[in-house]
């Protein structure tokens, strides 16, 4: 289930540690949207603005995923993993081959983490789906060329839809954090 | 809803004696994971009644204790070895303090 007990200096077993993180991962994801719809917030998605909820997006997935595997595509570590056996038998570049053998492998998920992980997954799509219907409802009302909302209602939808995007890649690593119970600290 | 949560909503939580029997005979919860074929949080998990296991887990698990799997795993609360080899009760340990 879990890949590591351990980020950067900061123990991951106990609980209450990993929602802290949960909740600064994703006070950090909100604030910079927030932030421009204070501020300019017809300009989110303009030039590379668009990109910073993107990025953070991105970041988001991969401090979970240092934590616990995503699963929600291929993960990085199982295809290298899938790789490894072609990869150190080459000759031609051995110092890749050196770090490929670094990259800790995740275990086979055992039934516990199968369990746990379907759970989630199906809290999770409840959720994600639940807030799929709360958005199109709001498009008819926003997105209607005869309500006087013009620019801004294209804005509040685009604003909506950003949390759509953060649950469907990250909520249900997030859910496994702030659920699983504290981890034993030693094997 | 976690696992937990599920068994304890169904009023099927387990109790178990895993902790103390991989104590007896001195593995960590790694070794016992490996030999019975789970990760070690998972061992943790069991040990502490967080997590029940499916049938064939506790078959494993008996297996490699060679125990009966109704040593190791009861419905019941276990009472504790003192009270069960002996007959000594917590209540009459603190009387004759």
């Amino acid at each position: 289930m879990f890949r590591s007990t351990k980020f950067w200096h900061f123990s991951m077993a106990p609980r209450r540690n990993r929602r802290v993180m949960v909740v600064a991962v994703y006070l950090a994801i909100a604030a910079m949207p927030l932030a421009q719809a204070l501020t300019h917030p017809t300009e989110l998605y303009r030039n590379v603005g668009f990109m910073v909820p993107l990025i953070l997006l991105l970041v988001a997935r991969n401090v979970f995923g240092a934590i616990v595997p995503a699963h929600t595509w291929d993960d990085r570590r199982f295809e290298m993993a899938d790789t490894r056996g072609v990869d150190i038998v080459s000759v031609t570049n051995p110092e890749r081959n050196q770090k490929i053998k670094q990259i800790p492998i995740d275990p086979e998920p055992d039934e516990r983490d199968i369990a746990v992980r379907n759970s989630i997954f199906f809290t999770a799509f409840k959720g994600i789906a639940a807030y799929s219907v709360l958005l199109w409802l709001a498009t008819t009302a926003f997105l209607n060329p005869h309500m006087p909302y013009g620019i801004y209602g294209m804005v509040i939808i685009q604003y909506a839809m950003f949390p759509l995007m953060v649950m469907a890649c990250t909520l249900p690593q997030a859910m496994i954090l702030w659920d699983e119970p504290d981890l034993p600290e030693e094997a | 809803m976690s696992p937990k949560d599920q068994d304890a909503r169904n009023g099927s939580q387990l109790y178990n004696r895993i902790a103390v029997l991989r104590a007896e005979r001195g593995l960590s919860r790694q070794e016992l994971a490996d030999a019975v074929g789970v990760n070690y949080q998972t061992v943790g998990y069991l040990e502490r009644g967080d997590y029940n296991p499916s049938l064939e887990l506790a078959f494993r698990i008996s297996e490699f204790f060679k125990l009966p799997v109704e040593v190791i795993f009861s419905r019941e609360p276990f009472k504790p070895l003192s009270e069960e080899v002996y007959g000594h009760t917590n209540e009459a340990l603190k009387k004759d303090r």
